[in-house]
């Protein structure tokens, strides 16, 4: 009942323009309803008593559940063995200087021949040479080197050099740089290529039902092999389908091969009555072959063309029509045997300049009206009259294009509905009804990560069921299946989430683990891209096939997954089958393996039926099949260690299935219920250990127990049956399959890269007894040190049978002091920590600390010396200080410093004698001058110390803790303040005394230009000066307790001063 | 984003957690403590994303249901504010597609996640409103959904609210549409109360529907249940030429695309107002130029049968040759049967070169598409009527094809003599039937579901 149009159709805008909006992400197939309208209230029925409308959405979330029968793909065929496995790796560009050696060395005759024969005469690499021929042959070793990979700078040679340099320009016949730059080119257009190409659009597997029967149905399975992808083969396939089981596959044993003149780009098959016919196209060649169920295979008629055909499409309506488009754009229909008509013929794009000369055409609901695409869009175009043409689908806004959409692929969907069409684009989905242009029924994305070149519809098989689309994409191996109902009655109406269906690339994961370098050859075998594949559908069964590109067919079966009820019957079928497989699997051919168990002995029909039951019921109770199995078997424990060991050594993996299989067959059927559940276990230690190929692994131990658990609770996950996991029967057969593989890999010579060097001479060397002594002493030693490990002990190395040590005497320490150069020095002083004291010295930062520290040193000897004079006076200020801090110092202190004014004048004035004389001294080697201070501190330290009279100046205000801190500091600033007191008298008395002050500002102001320029910033020293005013502010009622105070303070503020300016110094990049 | 967590995981913390660390090994959660680098972030987050997409791909909703839970908490570890406004919108299809496939998940927890990815993304504000509208309506919430809409319709935010100008012209669609729903619930509930207050509260609900409807049925689009329900709208209220004006610019206004709803309307509209053959007739020609295998040319048949013009029978012929060549009438009685007639017509009054001209352009086709030997061995086995009615329609043409037309005389012959032949027949037929009434009560039980 195609002929009905739907009564309502879902709001849509539309909008004219080019799109606007940019492609965002790749997840707008989920989460939307896209539109909503009533259904069952008519809009006139308005008489009638109101009921709620029931509102039906665009997109339902529900549809049929498919489920996978098995984890993973599994091997139609046995594998082409000379397939030319192309690499998973996309091509480089800038490759291209490989690629010219390989050529140079390769294919030196096409390289060099032309220069080669001009310059024969003048260059000679025989023995013989004539007399004005250049002899060459010391070139031969270096040439006989070029074969192996080997160091550049080793095998310099500068004759060689020179003749490059001499000759590089001429003796090639394409000179270098043209052929690189178009190697270049080439290679950026191959690696376009790799990533899509247009041509394989549509496919090149074709799956052709012949005839059909009650239980089995005859089909024929069309595909591409051969390097070249040059061969096609005609291979009988039967069906067999057994009730609820999966159907099987029977191949005939000899296909039917044809080679061509091309590679093979697309099969299209039209309609199959008796006979039907199946053209095949390749790029400048389009052949029909008919098929029928009683004859073979025949070619009818080839069609050849000038520019490249990109389309051929059978007609679903009448046996024998074909459309074929070029690349110049020109579109035939081809009626066999009575030849060509042009109907068609386009310069440019249709919509738009898309650039691209792809065009392609499918029939319509009508014989004669042809849809007519390119990237930009699609036209139907009648054939008997030139006006009849209209829009179909146009990229743009209405149908909510984004940016940069183009169409892949049209494809007339006639076996779903008469007047649908499906119209893909790397990013979307589209239905179009012929009857409504432009408006698309249902809006996809499919979320497909490369654009789908391939796409296959399979009408529902009564009108509750979905109809399916199946897209595929070439590089990603991606098939995606969409479901949707409607069009009829009722407007399109997606059904269910996209779901993605298994791809070879993934299988391994679902495998044993396999050694390293085979893994490698089978990843890269099952990562060739997809060049067709093909979808039947028979009752609850739906088995796709997938062609790669190496010519190997794989296939998978999908169960549609109805109630609780039914499958409770299914899926413990499914693992009974598996055991009827694995038991005539090893006698039987590989090829019948896909069927055996439809054939298979009905003499076990009842242990398996009562089994059956059994099973079930504890799968369904729990949903936990794995667990319960286990905790049931016995033979766990041995299993295990099976386990373990497989997954130590990878070697035994093969051997050891094929073991588990030959065991299968000998023991009873519980017992191999037990060894599948330990299959299970095992894919569980293999995918931790084995398979980062792809991220579904981890997907799977997910699914694993935890989340099984907690499931469990919730009602519908347990309705549905767990993912398969992995079974013998697909181990078996992927094992037969990846043998031949395995097999031509290991035959291959291993061609060696490095010239090998002999070194038999070398072993000659060792005698065998001493090396067999050492080797008995190693052991000795290793047993030694793990009894000494398991005691915990050490092990002394007197015990040992190992050689004496050497014992190396403790070096002389070494005296700093002998070392008077300005690094050791330094070094001498950085090992001490005192790195950043040192740089202060060398560099006079902390003189005016010195110098107060000295002043100071002296000011208290002085102290010390005047109180052991008048020690009443000294006693009785210490009291006064006590009693009142605050005032009445003045007469002491002056009294004190009268006293005291010569002596300390004088002995300043020699110690900065000292200090000046020994200035130039200072300059050299600031260690100098530190080992004098520190002389002099030891010096004049003691009596101070010693003096009883000194700690009742220190003692009343001090807090213990800060005696460490502020002591030095504060006799510095105390004797500061008693200098400069005492210096303005003496500044007209002595000329020691008057350019102190000064001698010491330049010298703070001289260091800096030796320092990086940002040291003399006014900053800097601003605070420097800050602190001397106010020290002099603050001295003049002089009182030592008062001084200790303020220079308490001071310390603080400097201190913090200081603190800045290690920041200062290390930005200065010292 | 608590509240999603709660919702897509009534379960308590503790168990979450333990799912996501033994499985999972993302290496986002083994440090517990501190921030991480933004790249790891975004590595951990993509990882995740990918993880989440792989599971939903291949309908693993539970495991999906984990990764996704994990993937909110990452977000909202870095400051969800701050989110992409397309990391949002894939937050949401996510989630909202997560929490279809549950089977414990509830109203309220999709109400939470309308509601708080609504204001995740401030750039998806009106679409997830429409979203969220469409699932109370599909749930049977009318008046949230309607509160929901109008939340859509008054959202503002600068350019944003611009560039999301088409989403707001179907919100202010189905915001006229439910409207209209209303008065529908209001006509019929007070059909029996007195005219004056049933007409006060319709009328406020005619006039909100009908602003909104008008107008957007004034942009160019398909709006079929739009368009119905205005025209229901405007019949009730007797305003004919206005309904009528709305369908002739529906159906013929060139800016709109080529609907053949929108024919149908005008053509239902002019006969349920007894318009004229003639006006009946030239809206279905304006059809047929367009729609050439709708199913209405039949109707146009017999219009053009009625009127008893020979050029109207000529144009007959053509019409329903021109329906018979589409695939999808290729096997209809009623088609044939017209063609038939048409046929039959045209040769009582004498105008058998008419049929031929018109036969002969499409012969070459008419024998490949129609009247091939191995569809009548198919339909010999299906549709025996139909071969019948073709063989004599071919009879009718004068055509001779005799091996085609064997076959359905051989198949009288057999019907009127062999039993067993009719046995087997009857036994497909009978076949055929029990599936049908089988699809048929799969079809109940699923609805009664």
């Amino acid at each position: 009942m195609d002929n009905i149009f739907p009564h309502q159709l879902y709001p849509h805008l539309y909008l004219d323009g080019p799109p606007e909006e940019e492609a965002k992400h790749n997840y707008g197939g989920w989460g939307s309803y896209e539109r909503v309208r009533t259904v069952g209230v008519g809009p006139y029925d308005a008489e009638q008593p109101w009921a709620r409308p029931k509102f039906e959405p665009q997109h339902a979330m529900s549809g049929e559940e498919w489920l996978p029968v098995k984890p993973a793909v599994t091997p139609l065929l046995p594998p082409y063995e000379d397939a030319k496995v192309p690499s998973v790796d996309l091509l480089d560009p800038m490759d291209f200087p490989d690629h010219m050696q390989y050529f140079y060395q390769h294919y030196f005759m096409d390289a060099f021949s032309t220069m080669g024969h001009l310059l024969q005469d003048d260059f000679s690499f025989k023995l013989k040479r004539p007399k004005d021929a250049l002899s060459m042959r010391w070139s031969s070793d270096f040439i006989n080197g070029l074969k192996y990979k080997r160091c550049e700078y080793a095998n310099f040679s500068k004759k060689i050099r020179c003749m490059h340099h001499l000759l590089r320009d001429i003796v090639s016949d394409v000179p270098p740089s043209l052929l690189s730059s178009l190697l270049y080119e080439e290679l950026t257009t191959q690696r376009e290529r790799q990533q899509f190409s247009a041509e394989t659009t549509g496919g090149t597997l074709g799956f052709v039902a012949l005839h059909e029967d009650q239980s089995s149905r005859e089909a024929c399975l069309i595909y591409p092999r051969g390097v070249g992808m040059d061969q096609i083969f005609f291979h009988r396939a039967v069906q067999q389908f057994n009730d609820d089981k999966p159907p099987k596959f029977v191949m005939q044993a000899q296909p039917i091969a044809f080679y061509l003149n091309g590679s093979i780009r697309q099969i299209s098959h039209g309609k199959m009555e008796d006979e039907g016919h199946v053209a095949v196209r390749s790029d400048y060649f389009c052949g029909v072959w008919v098929l029928g169920n009683r004859t073979k295979p025949r070619l009818v008629e080839v069609i050849e063309t000038k520019d490249p055909f990109s389309c051929v499409t059978g007609s679903p309506h009448l046996p024998n029509e074909f459309v074929v488009v070029n690349e110049r754009g020109a579109a035939y229909l081809w009626t066999v045997r009575r030849g060509l008509q042009k109907f068609r013929e386009e310069s440019s794009n249709l919509y738009f300049n898309a650039k691209s000369p792809w065009r392609w055409c499918e029939f319509s609901g009508h014989p004669r009206v042809i849809v007519y695409a390119d990237r930009t869009g699609a036209e139907l175009t009648d054939i008997r009259s030139h006006e009849g043409t209209h829009t179909l689908f146009r990229i743009g806004k209405t149908p909510g294009c984004v940016s940069g959409e183009r169409v892949i692929i049209a494809k007339y969907l006639s076996k779903s509905h008469a007047h649908h069409h499906l119209i893909n684009t790397q990013f979307s989905t589209y239905i179009m009804d012929e009857r409504v242009p432009s408006v698309p029924m249902l809006k996809w994305n499919h979320m497909m990560e490369s654009p789908p070149i391939f796409a296959c519809d399979l009408p529902g098989q009564t009108p509750s069921q979905t109809c399916k689309l199946l897209l595929g994409s070439q590089r990603t191996q991606e098939i995606m299946l969409l479901q949707y109902t409607g069009g009829r009655q009722h407007a399109c109406q997606t059904q269910g989430p996209i779901q993605r269906l298994f791809n070879p690339k993934e299988c391994l994961s679902q495998l044993n683990l396999q050694l390293p370098h085979k893994k490698h050859i089978a990843q890269k075998r099952l990562n060739a891209p997809v060049t067709g594949f093909a979808a039947v559908q028979s009752k609850d069964h739906m088995s796709v096939f997938q062609l790669s590109e190496t010519g190997d067919v794989f296939f998978q079966t999908l169960k549609l997954h109805a109630d609780q009820t039914t499958t409770s019957k299914d899926v413990p079928e499914q693992v009974v089958s598996v055991e009827r497989i694995v038991e005539n699997g090893e006698t039987e051919n590989f090829q019948i393996y896909a069927h055996s168990d439809g054939q298979s002995s009905q003499s076990d029909s009842e242990t398996e039926g009562c089994q059956l039951s059994e099973t079930g019921s504890i799968f369904f109770q729990t949903s936990d099949l794995h667990r319960v199995q286990t905790t049931t078997n016995k033979d766990i424990p041995e299993q295990a260690v099976s386990v373990e060991r497989i997954v130590e050594n990878g070697e035994h993996v093969n051997f050891k299935s094929h073991a588990n299989s030959d065991v299968h067959s000998s023991q009873s059927d519980s017992e191999i219920e037990g060894r599948q559940a330990v299959l299970g276990h095992l894919e569980v230690i293999d995918n931790v250990d084995v398979d980062h190929l792809n991220a579904l692994d981890t997907n799977k131990d997910i699914s694993k127990d935890p989340l099984r658990s907690s499931i469990g609770n919730n009602p519908t996950c347990s309705t549905r049956p767990p993912n398969p996991s992995k079974d013998p029967d697909l181990q078996a057969a992927w094992n037969e399959w990846f043998k031949p593989i395995f097999k031509k890999a290991s035959a291959k010579k291993r061609h060696s890269h490095f010239r090998r060097i002999r070194t038999d001479d070398l072993n000659g060397l060792k005698g065998k007894k001493p090396y067999k002594r050492v080797e008995d002493h190693l052991t000795r030693l290793r047993r030694d040190l793990q009894e000494v490990m398991k005691k915990k002990e050490s092990l002394s190395h007197g015990v040992t049978y190992l050689p004496h040590l050497n014992v190396t005497p403790v070096p002389d320490p070494i005296d700093p002091d002998h070392w008077d150069d300005d690094l050791s020095q330094r070094l001498a002083a950085s090992w001490e920590g005192n790195w950043k004291y040192w740089w202060e010295e060398k560099l006079g930062l902390n003189q005016a600390k010195k110098i107060a520290a000295l002043r100071r040193k002296r000011q208290r000897m002085k102290q010390a010396r005047a109180r052991h004079r008048i020690s009443l006076s000294g006693s009785f200020t210490s009291s006064v200080k006590n009693q009142e801090s605050d005032f009445g110092w003045s007469s002491a202190g002056s009294q004190f410093l009268d006293s005291n004014d010569e002596t300390l004048e004088k002995s300043q004035s020699t110690d900065m004698e000292e200090w000046m004389s020994r200035s130039e001294m200072r300059k050299k080697s600031p260690i100098m001058l530190r080992r004098f201070l520190h002389d002099q501190s030891t010096v004049g330290e003691p009596e101070p110390g010693q003096s009883p009279v000194r700690s009742p100046l220190q003692s009343p205000l001090r807090r213990p803790d800060q005696d460490l801190l502020t002591s030095p500091s504060k006799s510095q600033s105390s004797s500061r303040v008693e200098r400069l007191i005492s210096s303005t008298p003496s500044v007209a008395v002595g000329m020691d005394s008057g350019p102190r002050p000064s001698s010491l500002t330049s010298k703070r102001w001289k260091n800096p230009n030796s320092l990086p320029a940002s040291q003399t910033s006014t900053q800097n020293s601003a605070p420097v000066d800050g602190f001397s005013l106010s020290q002099v502010h603050l001295s003049s009622p002089t009182q030592s307790s008062k001084l200790s105070l303020s220079s308490q303070r001071v310390h603080q503020i400097r201190s913090s001063s200081q603190a800045s300016q290690p920041k200062k110094k290390s930005r200065m990049g010292f | 984003m608590d509240d999603i967590e709660a919702d897509v995981f009534p379960e308590d913390e503790r168990t979450n957690w333990e799912l996501l660390k033994n499985p999972i090994n993302l290496h986002f959660y083994k440090n517990d403590k501190g921030v991480h680098t933004e790249i790891f972030f975004l590595k951990s987050n993509r990882k995740c994303l990918k993880r989440i997409r792989d599971a939903m791909l291949l309908h693993n909703w539970q495991e999906a249901a984990v990764y996704y839970n994990s993937y909110i908490q990452a977000l909202e570890a870095r400051n969800s504010i701050k989110v992409h406004p397309m990391a949002s919108e894939i937050t949401w299809r996510i989630g909202t597609e997560i929490l279809h496939h549950l089977p414990n998940a509830t109203a309220e927890d999709f109400n939470a996640v309308y509601e708080q990815l609504k204001n995740n993304g401030v750039k998806n504000f009106p679409k997830i409103c429409l979203e969220h509208c469409f699932h109370l309506l599909l749930n049977g919430q009318m008046e949230e959904a309607k509160r929901q809409l109008s939340i859509g319709e008054s959202w503002r935010y600068g350019n944003f609210s611009i560039a999301q100008g088409d989403t707001k012209k179907i919100i202010r669609g189905y915001c006229g549409f439910l409207d209209y729903l209303k008065w529908c619930e209001k006509k019929s509930s007070t059909a029996g109360t007195d005219e004056a207050s049933r007409n006060h509260e319709m009328h406020s609900y005619f006039r909100y529907a009908s602003v909104t409807l008008k107008d957007i049925i004034s942009q160019p689009g398909v709006w079929d249940p739009f368009v119905l329900s205005y025209i229901n709208m405007l019949e009730f209220y007797d305003d004919e030429d206005g309904a009528l004006q709305i369908l002739k610019n529906y159906a013929y206004n060139k800016e709109f695309p080529t609907n053949p709803n929108a024919h149908v309307y005008l053509y239902q509209f002019l006969k349920r107002h007894n318009a004229p053959d003639a006006k009946l007739i030239s809206s279905l020609r304006i059809l047929h130029s367009l729609v050439p295998s709708h199913e209405l040319m039949l109707d146009l048949c017999s219009l053009l049968l009625s009127n008893n013009h020979m050029s109207d029978i000529e144009e007959a012929l053509t019409v329903s040759m021109d329906l018979l060549e589409f695939s999808s009438w290729k096997c209809d009685m009623k088609a044939w049967s017209c063609l038939q007639n048409i046929i039959k017509l045209l040769k009582q009054k004498k105008r058998k070169e008419v049929v031929l001209k018109e036969w002969h352009a499409r012969r070459s086709l008419w024998f490949s598409f129609h009247f091939r030997i191995p569809l009548a061995r198919i339909d010999m086995l299906e549709n025996v009527n139909l071969l019948q009615i073709k063989s004599d329609v071919l009879k009718l043409l004068g055509e001779h094809f005799l091996e085609y037309r064997r076959y359905a005389q051989n198949l009288k012959r057999i019907s009127e003599s062999k039993t067993d032949e009719c046995k087997f027949r009857d036994g497909m037929k009978k076949r055929r039937k029990e599936k049908i009434e089988e699809e048929e009560k799969k079809m109940e039980t699923k609805k009664s579901k």
